[in-house]
């Protein structure tokens, strides 16, 4: 029996102190996964039970994972037809990590291919589907991860961030979305997307479930030349300490927000000031533009990335008669054109013209230099408060028939990607849900290197607005 | 903006429906971000890579690794330990 309303730090003490159900409980989120898969499809593939050690950190428990982490135990598609079989032959480090802590493989989750969208409609395995609504999208990329623990058949998960990818289905899906510092999480086995912007994240039902995860994982891996050798910080412990108060900057944006997004942020501002912080306007340099920066650097380290997938060393081959084939080119071409999906496709192209000979001043470069502008302003920003509340986006989730143009979908984003361009760390928090709606959560973000700060301020901010907006989670689930 | 010369570029081949489409996205796009070339950005250098000190090498040294089989049986086709690709000269 899986209770909902408990994090997995609640499970996890509750078998260690009765180490007799860690078996039947990690049995039944695998059943719960199974079960949920024909209303959801949150994984590509699913895992098996094994036998749980309630001594471990994790207690045996598992965690579904995102596609885009390389595992030994199952395929590793990224979501991709290009992958559709990939098996790794390594493991990333960060589930590593997770396995050496106790930890299980729940399963795979679904997620937009190669980490390109924010719906989950772009995955070449069908799209997932939101829990609390299944004609509304998850949330992407990570949709699959925070929809399976939104569902309730999956404690925690993880999942990878590059523009928002696990805090905008986190607030989709009404779960927490955790993305840490860049470099404070390896990228070793994460499948590239935009290396300068990829970051590992979580999808939890509490803030201090993320910062336990944290206190697992973090720290640096040799494998990865832009993970930090600073020292990690006590997260847990850090979060979960006796409230400090400190100052809020509430970030100055123009777009209109849905009216439930309103909603939770002002519920959000009201909780912080009652608990003693002060709350100010800050103002961020080029934030109207992000979108725009995001997108075309995003693209370009994308369009290099992914030239690795030439149907030579893994992947998908295009079938080929060597009489018909007129040289090794067309072979690369006929393989990738068959391999990617549309937004891959889209985003390699636009990618590859950003790049190009002649643009490339006009679009990437240009892109760098307000990339740098926009940094400097969050350090101008932090040197006058603890952390920046915003919307996480200016919507709930998506009807899955909705009409938006890639142009709208990509500027959705654009209150998301700031974070990622100046690697900080950012988090989204369960903040507002009308009865049988759908949920609302609201962003703070930190200083770099400030994880355990945000963790802090987050945990005490989900405490304060459990009061007002009640339990999160998907009430008596069918699939559990 | 090209779009044919593009997909070359990218290695990508394109049916002639999609041609259509990607040439009207990329249009699209391009107008949208032209908000982008509004902005100062004077002698501001651009920020490639947000490590920029902190940059971390290890020592380049070969080891023997154990999943060499479990990688070559990810690729199409192989003989003995070597890839498999289409003829490259005729």
């Amino acid at each position: 029996m899986i209770e909902v309303d408990k994090d997995l730090v609640d499970l996890i003490g509750e078998v260690k102190s009765k180490p007799n159900s860690a078996q039947n409980l990690v049995e039944a989120f695998f059943e719960g996964s199974v079960k949920s898969q024909k209303s959801l499809n949150a994984y590509i593939s699913l895992g098996e039970p094994k036998a749980a050690s309630a001594d471990t950190a994790l207690a045996g428990l598992p965690v579904a994972v995102k596609d885009s982490f390389c595992t030994m135990e199952l395929k590793t598609t990224a979501g991709s037809k290009i992958l559709e079989n990939y098996h790794s032959p390594f493991e990333s480090t960060v589930t590593d990590r997770l396995w050496k802590a106790g930890g299980q493989l729940l399963g795979k989750t679904n997620q937009d291919e190669f980490a390109m969208g924010s719906t989950n409609q772009n995955s070449y395995f069908g799209p997932c589907l939101n829990p609390h609504n299944l004609k509304h999208v998850p949330g992407g990329s990570s949709g699959g991860s925070a929809a399976i623990v939104a569902s309730g058949a999956a404690p925690a998960a993880l999942g990878t961030d590059t523009g928002g990818s696990v805090r905008q289905p986190g607030h989709f899906c009404g779960v927490v979305g955790f993305k840490p510092t860049y470099g404070r999480l390896s990228r070793y086995g994460i499948i590239s997307y935009a290396s300068s912007l990829d970051q590992a994240g979580f999808l939890t039902r509490s803030v201090r479930d993320a910062a336990y995860l944290m206190d697992l994982t973090a720290g640096h891996c040799e494998f990865d030349a832009t993970s930090s050798k600073r020292p990690k910080d006590p997260y847990y412990e850090t979060a979960t300490a006796d409230l400090q108060s400190s100052t809020i900057g509430l970030l100055k944006f123009s777009a209109e927000l849905d009216p439930a997004c309103q909603t939770a942020l002002n519920q959000a501002k009201s909780a912080l000031e009652a608990q003693g912080h002060k709350v100010v306007d800050v103002e961020v340099e080029a934030l109207e533009v992000a979108s725009s920066i995001y997108y075309l650097i995003a693209t370009s380290e994308a369009s290099s990335n992914l030239a690795r997938y030439d149907g030579v060393r893994f992947g998908h081959r295009t079938a080929f008669n060597e009489k018909e084939l007129e040289n090794l080119e067309q072979f690369y071409a006929k393989t990738r054109g068959e391999g990617f999906g549309v937004e891959a496709k889209r985003r390699i192209l636009l990618g590859t013209f950003s790049l190009s000979a002649g643009y490339s001043a006009k679009y990437f470069e240009k892109a760098c230099r307000a990339r740098r502008l926009i940094s400097q302003s969050f350090d101008k920003a932090f040197s006058k408060v603890d952390a920046i509340l915003s919307p996480v986006t200016c919507t709930r989730a998506f009807a899955v028939d909705n009409p938006m143009s890639p142009v709208d979908i990509y500027n959705d984003d654009y209150l998301t990607v700031p974070a990622n361009l100046a690697g900080l760390p950012g988090i989204s928090v369960p903040a507002y849900r009308e009865s049988g709606g759908l949920p609302a959560g609201v962003q703070l973000m930190a200083n770099r290197f400030d994880d355990a700060k945000l963790l802090h301020l987050a945990h005490h901010l989900q405490q304060g607005l459990k009061s007002v907006i009640g339990p999160n989670y998907v009430e008596a689930p069918s699939w559990l | 903006m090209d779009v044919e010369k593009v997909a070359r570029l990218a290695r990508i081949e394109l049916n002639a429906p999609e041609k259509v489409l990607y040439q009207q996205n990329m249009d699209d796009i391009l107008r949208a971000f032209e908000n982008l070339q509004h902005l100062p950005t004077g002698q501001v250098q651009p920020l490639y890579n947000l490590q920029e000190d902190e940059v971390s090498f290890r020592e380049d040294v070969a080891e023997m690794w154990q999943q060499q089989k479990r990688a070559m049986q990810q690729a199409p086709s192989t003989q003995g330990s070597l890839y498999r690709v289409p003829p490259v000269v005729s």
